[in-house]
């Protein structure tokens, strides 16, 4: 039988055997399905606090005292609710409770103040450490600063005085943050799942093909039979390769529904994650995916135990998600070194696919070419180990 | 045929094997008999090539497992100490893998492992996962997957440790038939009564060394013992005294 026909007769073994481990093909479907999740959970609770549409809705306390300016803010389209009793004397306490976001309070005094061209004094009562709260009180703090900059108008106007004296700046804010700019921290996420992916599907079959063989006793009748220690070693990665694949496209799959179903426009925000977008990160990811399988099968050979691999694998399953909680936190500027650290540059590639940008030729070829030579040592490596007396050495 | 000369092997400080020698005759059961931790092991893992001998040399038909160690195993049929199937494969699977692993494929694969089922009585195993398997069923399934190639030289370890009567005397059925069909049968045990009923040379190894060959007669007359156990003890024992 020719060398790549014992390839296959070994690689499909190790699928047949994968296919029916009910903890494989768990740990294969977890990882596709963990992502999009945790982001539609956190776009959610996110969207839940920053409704921006909507009217205000605030009590005020002390109506009486300033007619004008409560008609003003009726104008504005702020409804005024009705204090309750408790409001009245206690207005701290509700707004400690949380019953209401904000309670406005007119002075007594303000009437006679205005008259007097003295400062009236409005206390605006919040807790600001809720978002929402945060959200709501700039809107108000905005119709309440025009109506204090009218009256200041109107009063300069009434002695002779143009109001342009109040305004010896013109202050113009020009905002280039894009939708998709500001989805940043989402685009790094959706990249840390697809490398959790690459290197969380195909661990548990990567372990029971080395570790587990050798722990159940078949290694050595593996060994015996007539085949070089190369076409094992090929045909279990390919069984890897194929379990990391799958999990690769389910959790782009996975992916670009949630990002579909959730309503990233009313967050502001937007993702161009088409099919064409998909196959890109297919293509990035994919020596991500040959690298880890590689990876992952050389280390459960050199390990003592099945338990032993897991406690490996499980740890370089987390040094790949660092870049990506990193870049989460504070967005990085790529830069070319990134591309040579496999699973960093396809996190800033994977960033810049989504953002609408082209992933420069250079960035990828390094990126890929760093991983193949990874994946082809880590083969290498281990056909030496297996063909040794390492594995047989009391 | 295949024919040990004079191997020794070291793992740092333990001298496992030190002098071992000895020929195995096509359609001959060979027995290699020695206590626990004698070196049994270890020589039979040389002459599969998963060890290099530090000294000396293995042929199995012409082929030195070392050197050219696929082309030995072609012709080399094996049941290690250690003879693990797959759990999550039917026993017909696992049979399989190994033909194919052999470079059979298709019909005569199928008709192979048929008749290894009939052989072994296995039919009503033979569809079923592996995992829940006793003992002897593994042994059975274990057996049918080494010598499914057909094999002209065999290696047992221990073959019928764990076994029960009646698996046992299957096992020794098929070991007999397997050195009519002008097979080289290797055997090893600690097991005396064993290896005497089944063997035609017996090759005794202690502490790494071959101490003595010959066949049960010859190992009583030596040590002037009349029965094979108590010649037994006292090879491996002198050669201790000394």
């Amino acid at each position: 039988m020719s060398f790549w026909k014992l390839i296959k007769v070994v690689a499909y073994k190790e699928l047949l055997d994968g296919f029916r481990d009910r903890r494989a093909l768990m740990s294969a479907l977890t990882f596709p399905l963990l992502g999009p999740l945790m982001i539609t959970v956190m776009l959610s609770v996110i969207s839940s606090e920053e409704e921006i549409e909507g009217p205000l809705e605030i009590p005020v306390v002390g109506v009486e005292h300033a007619p004008n300016l409560v008609r003003f803010l009726e104008e504005q389209g702020v409804l005024l609710e009705t204090p309750t009793e408790e409001m009245l004397t206690d207005p701290h306490e509700v707004v400690r409770r949380g019953d209401e976001a904000i309670v406005v309070d007119i002075s007594e005094d303000y009437s006679a103040d205005f008259q007097d061209g003295v400062p009236a004094t409005i206390t605006l009562i919040a807790d600001e450490s809720k978002r929402s709260t945060q959200v709501a009180m700039s809107r108000l703090s905005a119709v309440l600063g025009a109506y204090n900059s009218r009256i200041g108008q109107l009063r300069l106007l009434a002695r002779g005085i143009s109001p342009q004296v109040l305004r010896p700046l013109n202050i113009h804010k020009e905002d280039l943050a894009t939708p998709q700019t500001r989805a940043s921290n989402i685009l790094e996420m959706i990249g840390m799942f697809l490398i959790m992916a690459a290197f969380g599907c195909n661990m548990y079959i990567a372990i029971d093909a080395t570790a587990g063989e050798r722990e159940r006793g078949s290694l050595e009748p593996l060994l015996l039979q007539p085949i070089h220690a190369r076409v094992l070693v090929l045909g279990k990665w390919l069984s890897t390769v194929v379990f990391g694949l799958i999990g690769g496209i389910l959790t782009l799959f996975c992916l670009s529904v949630a990002m579909h179903q959730l309503p990233l426009e009313n967050l502001g925000l937007r993702l161009v994650f088409g099919v064409r977008e998909s196959a890109q990160l297919m293509f990035i990811a994919m020596p991500l995916i040959l690298f880890a399988g590689a990876a992952q099968l050389l280390l459960a050979t050199i390990a003592k135990s099945f338990k032993e691999a897991q406690t490996y694998l499980s740890a370089t399953m987390l040094l790949p998600m660092l870049p990506g909680l990193f870049a989460s936190m504070k967005p990085m500027e790529p830069s070319i070194w990134m591309a040579a650290v496999p699973a960093l540059g396809q996190q800033v590639m994977t960033s810049m696919v989504l953002r609408g940008e082209t992933v420069g030729i250079e960035y990828l070829s390094i990126s890929t070419g760093v991983c193949c030579v990874l994946t082809g040592g880590s083969l290498l490596i281990m056909t030496r180990v297996l063909s040794s007396e390492y594995l047989f050495q009391k | 045929m295949i024919k040990v000369d004079n191997i020794a092997k070291s793992f740092g400080d333990v001298h496992a094997v030190q002098a071992v020698s000895f020929t195995a005759l096509d359609g001959q059961i060979t027995g290699l008999l020695g206590p626990n931790g004698a070196g049994k092991s270890t020589t039979i893992r040389m002459m599969y090539g998963l060890l290099q001998p530090d000294r000396g040399r293995v042929d199995v038909d012409g082929f030195n497992p070392s050197v050219q160690p696929v082309e030995a195993r072609k012709c080399l049929g094996a049941l290690p100490d250690a003879y693990g199937l797959y759990p999550r494969l039917t026993a017909r699977e696992n049979i399989a893998y190994f033909g194919q692993l052999q470079g059979m494929s298709g019909q005569v694969l199928k008709r192979r492992i048929d008749e290894l089922n009939e052989l072994l009585d296995m039919k009503e195993i033979i569809s079923r996962r592996v995992d829940g398997f006793s003992q002897g069923q593994r042994m059975k399934v274990s057996i049918a997957r080494a010598i499914v190639h057909d094999p002209k030289n065999v290696i047992l370890d221990e073959p019928t440790n764990g076994l029960d009567v009646m698996t046992t005397r299957a096992m020794r059925t098929l070991i007999r038939r397997m050195k009519e069909a002008g097979c080289c049968v290797i055997l090893s045990s600690h097991i005396m009564q064993e290896v005497s009923a089944l063997c035609d040379e017996i090759v005794v190894i202690a502490r790494g060394k071959v101490v003595a060959t010959g066949n049960v007669a010859e190992f009583c007359k030596l040590t002037g013992e009349e029965d094979l156990e108590e010649a037994f003890v006292k090879l491996v024992c002198e050669d201790s005294e000394k």
